[in-house]
């Protein structure tokens, strides 16, 4: 996929964007982050294979 | 997470998430770069650390007192060993560091030739990547700071494993923004440990939050490994393939007896992550003994 054709993703992608998709999401961006449901996650520190072994 | 969703999935959560905060301009974003300076900015919002709003590519952290910083936020998480308030990171000045930042460059120019598509979401949402040593961990990602990553590539590690810590963190991090976007979880039912399940990578009991990270990383880098690099042979930073598959269908089930118990941990955008990442296992034939 060549950059052009990439770009023509972000291009499409933007104009399916629509209002209620939009608010919904900021409704949850305010809850988890201004709420601290989120954070919970923590690091997610990898450990690698061979050294598991 | 590309593999699991589509590119066109990822792009339009980046661009959903940057019009929560800036909706203007969002319905006519047209190029990867106006994507990438969306998408700082929605960082900067975030208030989590400093963004650079002006590269709009990921770089290395390289200044001393900036490592030092941001290598506090890889604590511990308490389940990689029992020093639960030990900082993972042992050293911010690594005298490594030039290896491991040429190692992990010629690894971004490989994902871009394997996947155009993982290379150019990795180039958006990854701003910052942290170069330092440690004796427990080889990356790592946090939610405390979305768009840092942290690399650790042993000594003798091959690019192609490399390769796969990179999709390894983008799908941590492509999960942060989807749940951002559409929630995943009730925390506090997450808390109780006799929710914990099987990991798919550790393969050891965790939280449900980590375990279906871990399913989805595993289920990436199978995919990724089938339809891009290949099956390695002796693969330093996974399992093997047929190793990861068990692993992957165990915690599957594992953590679908689990919710059948608590259905109430996940949310139903989680619920559709873990179904979506156990229908394509089928789709993953190893066939080990690829070049390195």
């Amino acid at each position: 996929m060549s950059k052009a054709e990439l770009d023509q993703v972000v291009k499409a992608s933007a104009a399916l964007i629509n209002e209620q998709d939009v608010e919904l999401a900021a409704i949850e961006v305010e809850a988890q982050i201004e709420g601290r449901a989120w954070n919970m996650n923590q690091p997610l520190n990898m450990i690698a294979y061979e050294d598991q072994i | 997470m590309i593999f699991q969703t589509s590119f066109d999935a990822q792009i339009k959560t980046i661009l959903t998430l940057t019009a929560t905060t800036h909706p203007e301009g969002a319905s006519e974003c047209a190029t990867l770069s106006g994507l990438a300076a969306r998408y700082r900015n929605f960082l900067a919002t975030l208030k989590q650390r400093p963004i650079s709003e002006v590269e709009l590519k990921p770089t290395f952290v390289m200044d001393a007192d900036a490592q030092a910083r941001l290598s506090r936020l890889f604590s511990n998480d308490s389940l990689l060993d029992d020093k639960a308030q030990a900082c993972v990171i042992s050293s911010a000045n690594d005298p490594d560091n030039e290896r491991k930042r040429r190692l992990v460059t010629g690894a971004v120019n490989q994902l871009a030739q394997h996947s155009p598509q993982h290379a150019a979401l990795f180039d958006i949402i990854i701003t910052d990547i942290l170069l330092c040593s440690s004796s427990v961990a080889r990356g790592g990602s946090t939610s405390q700071a979305i768009g840092l990553i942290w690399m650790n590539p042993g000594p003798d590690y091959h690019r192609s494993d490399v390769v796969e810590i990179l999709v390894h963190e983008l799908t941590h991090h492509a999960l942060f923004l989807d749940e951002l976007r559409y929630a995943h979880y009730n925390y506090s039912v997450l808390f109780d440990s006799s929710t914990w399940t099987t990991s798919a990578i550790l393969n050891i009991p965790r939280p449900l939050d980590k375990v279906l990270h871990s399913i989805v990383v595993a289920a990436e880098v199978l995919l990724f490994r089938e339809q891009c690099s290949g099956h390695l042979s002796a693969p330093r930073v996974h399992p093997p393939t047929h190793l990861m598959l068990e692993q992957l269908r165990e915690s599957i089930q594992s953590t679908k007896r689990t919710l059948s118990r608590y259905p109430q941990a996940f949310r139903p955008r989680a619920t559709q992550l873990l179904l979506h990442a156990a229908s394509v296992l089928d789709e993953v034939r190893p066939t080990e003994g690829c070049a390195q």
